[in-house]
């Protein structure tokens, strides 16, 4: 189905119901819709195997006046992202489309939160990226908000921090973690009943930080890297995508085979370090030490291709910063054999040690309609039986040119999701292989670029942990509004499903098999300087030991 | 001949870190790994560990958990010395009853940490720990003082041997049974509330009672040979002692850990299926 045809369904629908279309391009089609419409539309899109990616708040009182929410629909089959748009004034309530959608709550709750935008059936719910102590009426991601404003707390609300029963407490500190998360587990004996989430403790204010005066666009990429500490370079890779969507700009081959080289290295030294983990959680500590020692070289052919282990910064709005000569791409060749020849050894232990196959098979099950429903992504999908892959359903970067395989596993268990991860080392180390191999020659950045304001675009790269997805409004020197929605905080919500009823033994397996990444997905804005900062994390660790064991 | 017995009697205290070192640069040299360097490291990292807990601040946090910790060492270290006198002078009856009497006493004596810790971690690892011991207790015990107490015939040593070597191996808290304190998400259990001279302690007893399990194990293997227990079989016991416990540690670093409901079941299932088996050779057997 081409992409005129697809247009003109979702045209007609746009026109029984009323609204208009914005913008086409490439595979975007932005459309704008009424608040009273917008249920129906989303339920059309819903019923028509869209996903929902994400949403985002916007304060475009300086554009027109207006708070606006940008629904982001993908619909995989025909690659095509279907951007809603929904806006009005601060005191209009706009209504929730979580009850069609449930993937929408969290991100819906933090337009609430971030932006102030009223939405009309999540009144009642607490605050949700930002503490309860936080003011009221105060929206960090308003433009008459300064980046670097700090506003006092509201100490008396800070118990409503705290739930009032107390199950077993698994965090924001806990030896098994690597990240501050807090997970409360409602447990009988030894039977999960209930969980509690809360996370968001390590916001940065990264989207914030984009808007304001410290950056531009050249700059952005940087900060976007350090996002995150293992999937770092997928997100400037996701920025400068939009970005380069956004202002149409046209970048070398040789550049997008470079950053989908590195992307993939990026995914191989991922997957090991989780594999890792998950057999360190199961006590199986020899597979963990050779699955990091095997991981080791992986880090090296990193330093050799952009000269660092891990926080590379190649990326730039246009291209990338390093090249890949002959040498390099021969040592990389040998590098990525001798990986792939102990990886498979290990490999072939790892599934054959009895007590992981036990543990693993039929524990943390997530059924397929909830990983549709929760519109869950990455390997969490693909073991639930869903085939969910951006680099097949949006090919972006370099990914047209290689032919690999999308691992599909339907069990929806913790191991269904071990083995997801394990082929995709495989197939990473062949795309990579792949494109050493057709490597273009040219130059590797555009001389120059233009970037006009007030352009919109969404991009969507394939993270080692799912799809992480940026819409940006570009804005004069540096974004309008940039929001990132990174793949954990699109698995998270799943864990509820997973976790419930479920032994308490697995717990820990369970969360660890989405291959959580707090870093990526608490960003939004907590403004604290880093005395009260600290004191904060203080008092809620404290807190806990007082609130009624 | 006084001092011989003396050093004798103390030999389990003096070696049991010692094999927890060797164990450990078995462990990294199977992972790839250095693990305690050196040849002096080697033998005797574990003691270096140990006095180093002791030289940290002593935190008590519950009422009764040092009484609790000394009590326990107390008890292992009692089963550990009523093992030496067993087996170098063979025929006392009363040593053997009271040896197996401290044996299940100390290995049950876990459960008091619940109730002087006012921690959900702790009741978790309590209960995990509760129901291997269960699992297994109930047979190892009547096949040990079978053992020591009767001659029995060769098959039916044997089955009780399987038995005995097999309890040995879990209630020695190793992977893949070692769910009480080492599982990460309960942020080590039974432990979780022991710190430096405590958790010194602690781990000593831990290394007292492994050596006792493996010792155990040799003296029963002997037995199967109806070898005559005397002073210089003593020798060929110690020795024993340091294979089954090396030959213990590598069955489990290649192993992963069990679940808390999947090894209790498995365990008891095994032991049924034993103990069904040697009751039925027994009555093959019995004139």
């Amino acid at each position: 189905m081409s992409l005129s045809s697809n247009l003109k369904a979702i045209e007609n629908k746009i026109k029984d119901l009323g609204g208009f279309i914005e913008t086409v391009s490439d595979n975007t089609v932005i459309v704008e819709i009424t608040k009273d419409n917008l249920k129906e539309f989303a339920k059309w899109l819903y019923e028509n195997n869209a996903f929902l990616k994400t949403c985002a708040g916007v304060d475009e009182r300086e554009i027109n006046s207006r708070f606006t929410l940008y629904h982001i629909f993908g619909l995989d089959e025909m690659g095509i992202d279907v951007v809603v748009k929904v806006s009005g004034s601060d005191k209009d309530y706009t209504p929730t489309i979580s009850d069609i959608v449930p993937a929408a709550e969290w991100c819906e709750l933090e337009a609430r939160d971030m932006v102030g935008i009223r939405i009309s059936g999540h009144e009642d719910k607490p605050k949700f990226i930002l503490p309860q102590d936080w003011p009221e009426n105060v929206y960090p991601l308003r433009k008459d908000f300064s980046y670097d404003y700090r506003p006092q707390s509201e100490f008396s609300k800070f118990d409503e921090e705290l739930p009032k029963e107390v199950g077993l407490p698994i965090g924001p500190y806990h030896p098994i973690l690597h990240e501050p998360e807090y997970f409360e587990l409602y447990v009988e004996g030894e039977k999960v009943v209930d969980v509690f989430y809360r996370g968001f403790h390590v916001h940065r204010g990264i989207e914030k930080l984009a808007e304001s005066p410290r950056f531009t666009y050249k700059t952005i990429p940087f900060l976007a890297e350090r996002i995150c500490g293992i999937c770092g370079f997928v997100h400037s890779s996701c920025y400068v995508l939009t970005v380069e969507k956004a202002a149409k700009i046209e970048v070398p081959e040789r550049a997008q085979f470079i950053r989908s080289i590195v992307l993939e290295i990026e995914r191989i030294h991922s997957h090991l370090l989780w594999l890792g983990i998950a057999a360190h959680i199961l006590g199986y500590d020899a597979g963990f030490m050779q699955l990091w020692r095997i991981r080791e070289p992986v880090m090296v052919l990193a330093e050799l291709l952009t000269g660092s282990r891990k926080t590379y910064g190649i990326n730039i709005v246009g291209g990338v910063r390093r090249d890949i000569d002959e040498s390099k791409k021969r040592k990389a060749l040998e590098i990525l054999r001798n990986v792939r020849d102990e990886f498979k050894k290990v490999v072939d232990v790892l599934v054959s040690v009895p007590e992981i196959v036990k543990r693993a098979s039929g524990t943390g099950v997530l059924p397929k309609e909830d990983a549709r429903k929760l519109s869950v992504v990455g390997p969490v999908a693909r073991g639930s039986g869903l085939e969910r892959d951006v680099r097949k359903n949006y090919p972006y970067f370099a990914y047209r040119y290689t032919s690999f395989k999308v691992p599909v596993y339907s069990e929806g268990d913790n191991l269904a999701r071990t083995l997801v991860r394990i082929d995709e080392v495989f197939e990473s180390i062949s795309i990579v292989e792949q494109l050493l191999d057709a490597l273009p020659k040219g130059p590797i950045a555009v001389e120059s670029y233009e970037i006009p304001p007030f352009r919109k675009a969404v991009g969507a790269v394939e993270a080692p942990r799912g799809e992480d997805v940026h819409f940006i409004i570009t804005g004069l020197g540096r974004p309008y509004r940039w929001r990132v929605r990174a793949p954990t905080y699109q698995n998270l919500p799943a864990l509820k499903v997973m976790l419930r009823g479920a032994p308490l033994a697995d717990a820990f397996l369970t969360i660890a098999s989405i291959d959580p990444c707090f870093s990526c997905t608490d960003r939004a804005i907590v403004i604290h300087d880093i005395k009260s900062g600290s004191r904060k994390f203080v008092n809620l660790f404290y807190g806990r030991r007082y609130a009624g064991r | 001949m006084l001092i011989s017995i003396l050093l004798i009697l103390l030999l389990p205290f003096l070696l049991a870190p010692i094999y927890d070192s060797i164990e450990r640069k078995v462990k990294s040299l199977i992972q790839s790994r250095v693990g305690p360097r050196g040849f002096i490291r080697s033998l005797l990292q574990s003691w270096f560990d140990i006095v180093k807990l002791f030289s940290k601040e002593l935190v008590i946090t519950g009422y009764g958990i040092l009484i609790i910790t000394m009590l326990e060492l107390f008890l292992i270290a009692s089963t550990a010395i009523l093992l030496q006198i067993l087996i170098l002078f063979n025929n006392l009856i009363v040593v053997k009853t009271l040896f197996i009497v401290f044996l299940s006493i100390s290995t049950a004596f876990f459960i008091t940490r619940s109730i002087a810790l006012n921690n959900p971690f702790a009741s978790i690892g309590v209960f995990r720990e509760f129901h291997i011991v269960l699992s297994t207790e109930s047979f190892f015990l009547p096949s040990l003082a079978t053992v020591l107490f009767i001659n029995a015939s060769l098959p039916l040593k044997l089955m009780l041997l399987i038995i005995i070597a097999l309890s040995c191996y879990v209630l020695s808290s190793r992977i893949p049974f070692d769910i009480a304190e080492a599982e990460p998400e309960i942020a080590s259990g039974v432990n979780i509330e022991l710190s430096g001279p405590l958790l010194g302690v602690a781990m000593y007893s831990l290394h007292i009672k492994r050596y006792v399990l493996s010792e155990v194990l040799s003296y029963v293997l002997l037995k199967l040979f109806n070898v005559h227990l005397e002073l210089y079989t003593f020798f060929v016991i110690t020795l024993l002692t340091f294979i089954i416990w090396i030959t213990t540690s590598i069955i489990s670093i290649i192993l992963a850990r069990t679940r808390v409901d999947i090894g209790p079941a498995t365990m008891l299932k095994t032991m049924i299926i034993l103990m069904i088996l040697t009751l039925l050779i027994y009555m093959l057997t019995v004139k």
